[in-house]
């Protein structure tokens, strides 16, 4: 693999701390990245070129959505 | 007085409609009659094939190339901003999408703020016409590889071929000349501990890599002219 970038590769890789892991959904056809939760899921970002979908108040970033209204992709 | 109600009602009724909408799907109809424009934010470290830890704030190529299909081929989408604060990564996912933005057929513009360092460099040349922050900075500095690595000249020739699809990208796709790019890449005395350069703003103009420095406002004005000159054209 090669790796064009100005951060050192051993920082790209090191990693001792356990992150949540995310997952990807389709809110109203937005895909967002998501914490899974047991009932709600907390929202991270948005992955969208489309601006509007930024405005959306509904899945701005850190609001807990119901898993009911999510679709999960994986 | 009966003759004005008449003009502002049907206003009113749309003004509440647009506050509705807000209101209700948080979305506002942004719309301009200029033409929509569609913005692609590329940030944090590219990741390529490997997922990279989480502590990585990552752009990901499998996101980002069906946004660009998407653009490219929907009637409602007239243009492209991709605004760029990149560290860099992987080279292949890079210029997989520095080569899918610069074969669009639709205007493109890109903006740089903060940082379009090392593999963020082709990305950020590859619109059709590039913008670059007073305060943004480049790195431009040659390619790296991880893993174990054969002690042998071929390796040294399979480095600088690697080097060469990045070299050749940028040299097609903006006004630098290859002499001088691989000048500023090679440079020693300019980092601290690496080979390589880094410029600012007016610097990357001067130099040819970017079009023309400025901020939000200067490049949806550009993309709205290339949109305006576009349907003239067709």
């Amino acid at each position: 693999m090669l790796i064009h970038s100005i951060v050192p590769t051993e920082s790209i890789f090191y990693s001792d701390k356990q992150y949540d892991k995310v997952s990807y959904a389709r809110y109203n056809g937005i895909l967002v990245e998501v914490i899974k939760g047991d009932n709600t899921s907390s929202i991270v970002r948005i992955i969208s070129s489309d601006p509007r979908h930024y405005l959306n108040s509904s899945i701005q970033p850190s609001l807990n959505v119901n898993n009911r209204e999510l679709f999960f992709t994986n | 007085m009966k003759k004005e109600n008449m003009n502002t009602v049907p206003n009113t009724n749309k003004a509440e409609e647009n506050i509705e909408m807000i209101k209700e799907m948080g979305t506002a109809n942004g719309k301009s009659s200029r033409g929509n424009i569609h913005c692609l934010t590329i940030i944090g470290q590219i990741e390529g094939h490997m997922i990279l830890p989480p502590q990585n704030k990552t752009t990901k190529y499998e996101h980002v190339l069906p946004q660009l299909v998407a653009i490219e081929q929907n009637d409602e989408i007239d243009a492209l901003l991709v605004i760029l604060n990149t560290v860099g990564g992987d080279v292949e996912a890079g210029l997989a999408i520095s080569e899918m933005i610069s074969g669009m057929k639709k205007p493109t513009v890109s903006l740089i703020l903060g940082g379009g360092h090392s593999i963020g460099v082709p990305l950020a040349v590859s619109a059709q016409h590039s913008f670059i922050a007073t305060t943004a900075t480049m790195t431009i500095h040659p390619i790296r590889m991880n893993g174990p690595v054969i002690g042998v000249p071929q390796t040294f020739e399979y480095f600088n071929r690697m080097q060469d699809r990045v070299v050749e990208f940028v040299v097609n796709n903006s006004r630098i000349s290859r002499e001088n790019f691989i000048k500023i890449m090679l440079e020693t005395g300019k980092l601290a501990n690496d080979v390589g350069s880094i410029i600012f703003g007016q610097e990357a103009v001067n130099v040819g890599l970017i079009d023309s420095v400025g901020g939000v406002t200067d490049a949806i004005e550009t993309l709205y002219k290339m949109i305006e000159k576009r349907k003239k054209g067709d």
